[in-house]
């Protein structure tokens, strides 16, 4: 869960009033009537919840939902429709496939997979063995000059 | 095996549905049916202009169908991935633009008179695009919960999972979001229709 904020973080948290603030909107919002509970409110709440609550009538009256033009929900219903017919093919999801594979294929892949990356890693290790070969060459062959120089 | 008529795709739930929509169109079409109304409107709230929602949200779309193969629900349920989908668009948007677009009031105004019926309307136009005004003056997280709670009716624990937040937690800022929505326009200034028995506002059915 997201935390607040410094400047949103409640100061005196009146859980009572939220609570009866919450029931009222949802109130509003079903058209159910609604039984207040104002006097379970300390009396200094029960003004500002009074006030709060024309509030939210008035919101409720106010942010009416409007309605899309019907020619626009239609025609993003076909375009949707449209889009799905031609991207079906090109989306098929690769777990999906994997996961229809028959078991012997599977096997085949996974030895395949293995066979495959055993080959790399024995590549790579040459490659490496070689340049260690030659590295510990030149350091013998720098080791005999300096013993040379210091006989001459 | 029988293919499903649009009637029984749309009584499937949704983890259901994207199961199926990984192999077949007609059960993405039937997310799309029953979520691009609620994507349009958050969309729409977020941007002010009919035609930034449209090219929004058939983005959305696009993307959740080029990516839904690779949706794993994970605590995520679809619609919240969908509006985190719209958010990061939304967001995007609004990040190339340098100043924060205000919903035109005639435009605003026509919606709403699309969307409701005269008699359940009870606000002035002056208030309504004073209201509408202030609330797109709130930060980001605010304008997101108010649309979210209000334009597409959605539950503090859905509104939890979609702002990645605790339902206490959207509860609460709920709360601070109505306190500073109040000091930004001046206070209770206007009295409500009382209940005689209890003094407080009725509550109502709005729409």
């Amino acid at each position: 869960m997201r935390h607040f904020s410094q400047d949103e973080t409640p100061k005196a948290p009146n859980t009572a009033l939220e609570d009866l603030l919450a029931a009222q909107a949802d109130a509003l919002i079903s058209g159910a009537p609604f039984e207040d509970s104002l006097p379970s409110l300390a009396p200094a709440d029960q003004a500002a919840a009074h006030s709060l609550m024309l509030l939210a009538n008035r919101l409720s009256a106010g942010l009416a939902p409007v309605t899309p033009d019907p020619a626009f929900v239609a025609r993003l219903h076909a375009e949707l429709a449209a889009q799905a017919s031609t991207a079906a093919p090109a989306n098929v999801d690769l777990m999906l496939r994997w996961r229809n594979l028959p078991q012997r294929y599977k096997v085949a892949a996974r030895i395949g997979g293995l066979t495959l990356t055993a080959g790399l890693a024995l590549l790579a290790s040459r490659r490496v063995l070689e340049a260690l070969t030659r590295f510990q060459r030149r350091e013998r062959t720098e080791d005999a000059d300096l013993s040379l120089n210091a006989a001459g | 095996m029988t293919v499903p008529n649009a009637e029984e795709w749309a009584a499937l739930e949704d983890a259901t549905l994207v199961e199926q929509a990984r192999t077949d169109q007609a059960a993405f079409g039937a997310l799309y049916e029953r979520y691009v109304q609620k994507v349009y409107n958050y969309i729409y709230y977020r941007t002010g202009s009919h035609e930034d929602a449209e090219d929004l949200t058939a983005r959305v779309f696009h993307r959740a169908m080029a990516h839904i193969k690779g949706y794993v629900e994970r605590g995520v349920p679809f619609q919240a991935w969908l509006y985190r989908i719209a958010h990061n668009l939304v967001a995007n948007w609004h990040r190339d633009r340098s100043r924060h677009k205000v919903v035109p009031l005639d435009e605003y105004v026509a919606a709403r008179l699309r969307s409701e019926a005269p008699e359940s309307s009870a606000e002035s136009q002056d208030e309504i695009e004073r209201l509408t005004q202030a609330v797109r003056a709130l930060p980001e997280e605010r304008q997101q919960l108010l649309i979210l709670k209000f334009v597409d009716r959605l539950s503090n624990q859905e509104i939890g999972v979609i702002m990645d937040r605790s339902e206490g937690a959207i509860k609460s800022l709920y709360h601070r979001t109505l306190l500073a929505l109040r000091e930004m326009l001046g206070g209770g200034e206007e009295q409500p229709e009382a209940d005689e028995s209890t003094g407080m506002p009725r509550s109502e059915k709005r729409r």
